[in-house]
């Protein structure tokens, strides 16, 4: 009697559970339900009552127009262009700094930690405007490379790294350093293949940060033919003159690559901060 | 080799470091010092001709009615913060159980973060309309009488955008406490339960004891992006209705009036106040929880 009491009541909690999440998802992703199925409805009755979720005569009408209007292919080669460049510099900074940070001896280290972690604590915003006018100065602007290397270098990179830098033992060091191994074989030899779920972390984290960057991009490239898919979108409002279905099923086509990527790479997002925030 | 072994050991750690502290030098240090220097000039972008004026930008803004505004808005929009952070660590530990299917919710919960500012403001605009879902909701429900300009009125258009900051945000700390929380050793959980500490007991005297460090980054994190907002009213309003914020200010004076010497000197006033506050959340939070 009293064990179905137990089960009757942790039944119950399962399905309260269920349910809260149930209702966070869809506060969560209501929006983009929204749109989806704002952009697959037909220019006739947008509005009914209640409000129609699933579209009784789905078209597929408002894509063939975005992509009549607006180059999608061409945004989302630049994208792709852009945070590939970010990525792999990103990458090569935070490893290559990040190593004698965690695993050499030398005097001045922690000052250059410290100096490293300082900008954290200063609104690098206010560095958009003298970085523009460098930027220009190197002959830069309007260029791939003036959007990515004024963000090659990652604090939270280097910082991530660090910290799995010093988790590798040192055994496996002195065991390399005894078979005659230098420093740089060393770190490109045994410990970067041993810090790899760091390293692809770091890469997604990256990803995601350039795919999404909007507002360099934007002050660095004059050409429209350059711009990325998020600057792109920016300008809907006046390409489309407020027709949201096909300003819908533009943001349709710019959301499923992300999502198929975050799909695939979920746990890192969950193991990278764990990196970052254990002592 | 002529080196001796120190210098040698100096040789190959700056090997590693040459190329990333260049880069930093060039667009992170550089940029903190010129924007000093810049704030108490006039500076000419076609002619690249340098005007000094002393203190003339700073005298500028505090004459100026929207550096006001941007001020007030700014730190209006750290309401946003301990919501934020409460209903994220919920949340954290909502999806921090095992039971079947939470990594899908988990994703879910994530997609806000993922998709950027730009689609998520998009969508939101689309929601806020006139026309929109959520006026054409209220209207149908008898809730409202009249459409309510959620992006246009003056009342009411800074809310709009700090409601889509908290949704856009909640995902965001969720993954950080997750993290936080799954790095908290089960034995110690395990040691309580022996000694017969009950579920409340757990939670306040073990798990929040030992998040503190992660509660500390997080409301350093989303205090100085409060402070620092600016894809959302960019993206929603414009800085119309009265919602431009310190941010947006500082960009609009830089790239749509041309004025660098002061988006410069309103850079430095914004450092400062971001600078108080990091040390202000130290201090409220300690530096007890820290250990490295």
């Amino acid at each position: 009697m009293k064990n179905k009491k137990i089960s009757m009541k942790k039944f119950l909690r399962y399905i309260i559970t269920y349910l809260i999440l149930i209702i966070l998802a869809f506060f969560f992703t209501f929006p983009f339900l929204w749109t989806l199925s704002t952009s697959l409805k037909g220019p006739v009755n947008l509005f009914k009552w209640p409000p129609e979720w699933i579209p009784k005569d789905p078209t597929i009408e408002n894509y063939i127009m975005v992509f009549k209007k607006l180059p999608m292919l061409k945004y989302f080669l630049n994208t792709v262009i852009i945070t590939g460049l970010g990525v792999v510099f990103q990458v090569i900074t935070s490893t290559l700094a990040a190593y004698p940070l965690a695993r050499m001896q030398f005097k001045g280290r922690n000052l250059i930690f410290t100096l490293i972690l300082l900008p954290m604590l200063i609104p690098m915003q206010g560095a958009l405007i003298v970085n523009f006018l460098t930027i220009i100065n190197l002959n830069l602007y309007n260029t791939y490379l003036g959007v990515v290397i004024t963000s090659a270098v990652s604090i939270f990179g280097i910082f991530l790294m660090r910290q799995n830098y010093l988790s590798v033992p040192r055994e496996l060091e002195d065991a390399a350093r005894i078979d005659g191994c230098n420093e740089f074989q060393i770190w490109w030899k045994i410990i970067l293949p041993l810090v790899r779920p760091a390293t692809a972390t770091l890469a997604i984290f990256a990803f995601a940060a350039y795919w999404n960057s909007f507002l360099w991009p934007l002050i660095v490239l004059r050409d429209a033919s350059k711009y990325p898919l998020q600057v792109g979108l920016a300008q809907l409002n006046s390409v489309f003159e407020g027709n949201f279905r096909q300003i819908s099923a533009a943001i349709v086509i710019a959301t499923i690559p992300i999502l198929i990527f975050f799909f695939f790479t979920q746990k890192f997002f969950i193991e990278g901060y764990k990196g970052a925030v254990k002592q | 080799m002529f080196l001796s072994r120190k210098a040698q050991k100096y040789l190959i750690a700056f090997s590693f470091l040459i190329i990333p502290l260049i880069l930093l030098g060039i667009f992170t240090y550089y940029p903190i010092v010129r924007g000093i220097v810049l704030s108490f000039a006039d500076y000419n972008m076609l002619r690249r001709t340098t005007k000094w004026v002393g203190f003339e930008n700073y005298k500028y803004l505090f004459n100026y009615k929207y550096f006001y505004i941007a001020l007030g808005n700014s730190f209006k929009y750290l309401i946003v913060v301990p919501f934020i952070q409460f209903f994220s660590i919920l949340l954290a530990v909502l999806v921090n159980q095992k039971i079947p299917g939470i990594k899908f919710f988990r994703t879910l919960f994530y997609i806000p973060v993922i998709t950027g500012a730009v689609i998520v403001s998009i969508a939101w605009r689309w929601i806020y309309d006139v026309d929109g879902l959520l006026n054409f909701m209220l209207l149908n429900l008898g809730i409202i009488k009249e459409p309510i300009l959620w992006l246009s009125d003056k009342r009411i258009a800074l809310f709009s955008a700090m409601f889509v900051t908290f949704w856009r945000g909640l995902g965001y700390y969720m993954v950080i406490y997750l993290a936080g929380l799954q790095n908290i050793p089960s034995e110690l959980y395990e040691a309580a339960m022996i000694d017969g500490a009950n579920k409340k007991q757990i939670f306040w005297k073990i798990t929040i004891p030992l998040l503190r460090p992660t509660m500390l980054l997080c409301f350093l994190l989303s205090t100085l992006s409060a402070l620092k907002v600016f894809e959302e009213v960019y993206l929603l309003t414009q800085g119309g209705a009265q919602t431009t914020t310190l941010l947006y200010e500082m960009y609009d004076l830089a790239f749509n009036r041309y004025q660098f010497g002061r988006s410069a000197a309103l850079s430095v006033i914004f450092s400062g106040i971001l600078i108080v506050f990091a040390l202000l959340n130290f201090k409220f939070f300690g530096y007890r929880g820290e250990k490295s």
